[in-house]
């Protein structure tokens, strides 16, 4: 890899954004060589995204300037960027166009476009960079992976010669994540450059040749990838203070355990009554792309975290919305705790809150019905109030009140509302699918807690994810889901664990 | 000072979303009332002069207001009604229709039940145009819950439907002895409304219609009104909320009806006294534009269906306090919801790009 010495290929000086009263980047400066993997690490909220946004053109910045293939480039106004491609974490294709289409929508060349071309382009594409993916069908029917590797294919078929990845490797399994690494060492070899944002530091400094760490819209540090270890660029991150606001109980050093992966304590309570038995389920898949259930064996104890694993699209939100009743069962047995379910849903803007209502909407969504909230047909508004406050303070949600749209919360507090709210019913069984995805460390700090805290009390907890190292943080064993069905179970700690890598694989 | 408020938003971002919006409703009337006045004075009238007259149609006299009333009052209705499933993305423009059916129902009972004494008969013919309403927008309802069948389009065949029943009946079976016109007998005097307002026409459905505003406003507070906000808000949500989202859509559907078939027995029992085909013909999709433009709040509707019932009648007078033909009310109306469908759209697009990723380039943020 080409390094020093090098003109670079972006020259971002100085920037900085607000956004009213919050700073989201102050007097930021980072530049970007040809042939360079450079990664933005951070807190949610550090700057990582904005900034990139300013690169790509979606914002302004308020100082500071650009400069793209040494000529100066405007920062005072948004707009497309050539040259630029932005691939985004919730994947910016529309899911009912093909690939070729959405790269004809995407060059505005409108009714002379020609989509057989532009299928062919994303073909050669694929082949240069080793992303192949069939650009003529429909968006919705590709699995996570391939429509990542076409938003890439169609990114760099619009000419961009920066890429920038955001949290590329949240949802994707061991497979996809391999492919991606594939592709962006043939775009650097090919004189490309990438700004790479994620949360996973191991996975950063196997990619990365250097590291930007951000932390409150600052620089708080710059590492070359061979010569930083994950415990500095964690401490980088999370700071030399706690935040002093007093409800925080965990020190810095549990952040950077958190940061750097380390397995949480777990001792299994002795109580090992089942909680949830499913014999021989199936039901139907909620979406295509998905698996449907085929004979699913699964028995869930209390007091015990069963993690399940298995390559995105196994039948991961098949099992959870059937664990959670909203999917029915249409063969087999399934024996559903007595008492309350928590669901912390994947997608939280689609199945876990509802961003246009108030933070109180939102809370009382289980709650509402209680007798000491109701008066007649109305509610006691006060007494919610207070409840719903009590529940923000417990889940450590910042920044939020009960009138206040959900939509003003980050994304981490929005789950930990979410968290809050489901485990206030003191539920028998939480279903928690990729509970961490998007979260900083001190988010995945107080989710964990709060996930270990209802297990202590008893609640048996399936905690479904893509990411293996979550998993085997966590959880007592891992049950590996293939196609619809428990392919195999590993106890963690005790069985060997390449033998998951194979189940996932369908092997074995 | 609301439980559960409606679009929660704190204080000074809410004031802001006011402030802002008024602000457009005044430019887009501004507008409007320009281009009315520039085509006023292409044809020659004095259009200080086409207002005034409009003013005095509407408000001048002690009848004129009731008259505006008269109009407001079906609007009224059937806005209120509309609100909760125009809120939870349900689109019913059946309304002429259920009024086509409520007020068939009513004219119906009260020519049967003419010996019954009026304190039974008047209750008996809403309730049976209410029935009626219901059951007509009941249909799209389960279709829609069932069969996931687009309610625009099946409620505006249940509109061509009661048309083609009516014209049937009107012609045949109801059609009145001593007319050659198609309409019906007329109806008996102890199936009329009592009057409100002493020289007008404004009758007892008015009050009906107000009681209907606190009502909405109560139920937005309510736990009912809880859950049909998670569930316009969020389906998926609501359901795990507990609400059943078949149960609801059929629930809000006929709801909408419910208040079309009530307007539809106020026509003819307290207006016209007698049916004829167009018995919906100038409220039934007013309701609909009435409710948008009243921003599905209650307060709102209740101004926008007086000043709707204001223009309406007062175009009326028009033509002879002006010599303009009543019809520049028409055009004035359709350059208002012109207007405010401008604006609507305009604002929610740049309400959500500055929400969600500014100037974004060409991507929308869809679920993968």
């Amino acid at each position: 890899m080409v390094m020093t010495e090098t003109e670079p290929l972006v020259l971002l000086d100085g920037i900085s954004r607000s956004f009213g009263d919050n700073v989201a980047l102050d007097d930021v400066t980072v530049d970007l060589r040809p042939g360079e993997v450079h990664a933005l690490v951070g807190e949610n909220g550090a700057g990582k995204s904005t900034l990139m946004k300013v690169l790509a053109g979606h914002i302004t910045a308020d100082a500071g300037r650009l400069e793209f293939e040494r000529a100066e480039a405007s920062v005072d106004h948004a707009g497309p960027r050539a040259g630029v491609g932005f691939v985004e974490q919730e994947g910016g294709l529309i899911r009912e166009l093909t690939g070729a289409e959405n790269l004809v929508l995407a060059e505005r060349s409108g009714f002379l476009a020609r989509r057989s071309s532009a299928g062919a382009r994303i073909r050669e594409m694929g082949r240069r960079f080793g992303g192949e993916v069939d650009p003529d069908v429909p968006v919705e029917t590709l699995a996570v992976g391939q429509r990542q590797r076409l938003e890439i294919m169609i990114v760099l078929a619009r000419g961009a010669k920066v890429l920038i990845l955001d949290e590329p490797t949240a949802a994707l399994g061991i497979e996809d994540a391999a492919m991606l690494t594939e592709i962006i060492r043939r775009f650097i070899a090919d004189g490309g450059a990438v700004f790479y944002i994620s949360h996973k530091l191991q996975e950063v400094l196997n990619i990365a040749d250097r590291v930007t760490v951000l932390r409150r819209g600052r620089v708080t540090g710059r590492h070359d990838a061979d010569r930083v270890s994950v415990v500095e660029l964690a401490a980088d991150m999370v700071g030399q203070m706690v935040s002093g606001d007093g409800v925080r109980s965990s020190g810095t050093g549990d952040l950077i355990e958190v940061a750097i992966g380390q397995r949480a304590r777990q001792t299994l309570t002795t109580d090992r009554t089942p909680i949830c038995t499913l014999r021989g389920v199936q039901a139907a898949a909620p979406y295509v792309g998905e698996s449907a259930l085929s004979g699913l064996d699964l028995t869930v104890r209390a007091g015990e975290v069963v993690g399940v694993a298995g390559v995105v699209g196994s039948g991961q939100s098949t099992l959870a919305r059937v664990l959670a009743g909203l999917v029915p069962v249409s063969a087999g047995e399934l024996t559903a705790p007595a008492g309350a379910i928590a669901y912390i849903p994947e997608h939280r803007h689609d199945d876990g809150v509802a961003v246009d209502l108030s933070i109180r909407d939102n809370v009382v969504v289980h709650c509402h019905r209680r007798a000491e909230f109701q008066r007649g047909p109305w509610f006691r508004r006060e007494r919610i109030d207070e409840h719903v406050r009590e529940i923000l303070t417990r889940s450590r949600v910042h920044g939020g009140s009960p009138e206040i749209p959900v939509s003003g919360l980050s994304g981490g507090n929005q789950q930990k509302l979410v968290l809050g709210r489901e485990l206030d019913e003191n539920p028998d069984l939480v279903v928690a699918h990729n509970p961490f995805r998007g979260l900083d460390v001190r988010a995945i700090q107080d989710v964990r807690e709060a996930v270990l805290g209802a297990c202590d009390r008893g609640a048996g907890v399936v905690m479904i994810s893509p990411d293996l190292d979550e998993l085997l943080q966590l959880s007592h064993r891992i049950v590996v889901l293939f196609s619809g069905r428990i392919v195999g179970e590993v106890q963690v700690g005790e069985d060997d664990l390449d033998v998951i890598g194979q189940l996932m694989g369908g092997v074995a | 000072m609301t439980v559960l408020t409606l679009r929660a938003a704190d204080r000074p971002e809410r004031l802001r979303g006011l402030v802002s919006g008024l602000l457009a409703l005044g430019i887009a009337v501004v507008v409007v009332l320009a281009i009315v006045g520039a085509l006023l004075v292409a044809v020659d009238v004095d259009p200080l002069l086409a207002a005034q007259a409009l003013w005095n149609g509407a408000f001048g006299t002690t009848r004129s207001v009731g008259e505006t009333l008269v109009r407001a009052t079906p609007l009224l209705l059937i806005a209120i009604t509309l609100i909760p499933s125009l809120r939870a993305g349900l689109y019913n423009i059946g309304a002429p229709g259920q009024m086509g059916f409520g007020a068939l129902a009513a004219t119906v009972i009260a020519l049967q039940g003419a010996a019954l004494p009026s304190v039974v008969l008047v209750p008996l013919c809403a309730i049976g145009g209410c029935v009626a309403g219901m059951a007509a927008a009941f249909v799209p309802g389960v279709l829609k819950a069932k069969f996931h069948a687009n309610e625009i389009i099946t409620t505006l065949a249940v509109n061509f439907i009661a048309v083609a029943v009516l014209g049937y009946l009107l012609n045949g079976a109801l059609q009145s002895d001593f007319a050659n016109l198609p309409q019906s007998d007329t109806l008996p005097e102890s199936s009329g409304l009592p009057i409100l307002l002493t020289d007008t026409r404004a009758h007892l459905g008015l009050l009906l219609a107000l009681l209907a505003v606190p009502m909405l406003w109560a139920a937005d507070r309510s736990r009912v009104g809880y859950r049909l906000r998670v569930f316009g808000a969020n389906a998926s949500l609501a359901k795990q909320a507990g609400v059943r989202p078949a149960r609801y859509t059929i629930g809000l559907m006929t709801l909408g009806g419910a208040g079309a078939g009530l307007a539809g027995w106020m026509q003819v029992a307290a207006l016209d006294h007698r049916l004829y085909p167009g018995v919906a013909d100038p409220v039934g999709y007013a309701g609909l534009f009435v409710a948008l433009l009243g921003a599905l709040h209650p307060l709102g509707t209740l101004i926008a269906a007086v000043a709707l019932g204001a223009l309406l009648h007062g175009g009326d007078s028009l033509q002879v306090g002006a010599g303009v033909t009543p019809e520049i009310v028409q055009v004035l109306l359709g350059l208002i919801l012109l207007a405010y469908a401008v604006r609507a759209t305009r604002s929610a697009a740049t309400a959500r790009a500055t929400k969600r990723k500014e100037g974004r380039s060409w991507t929308f943020s869809k679920r993968s």
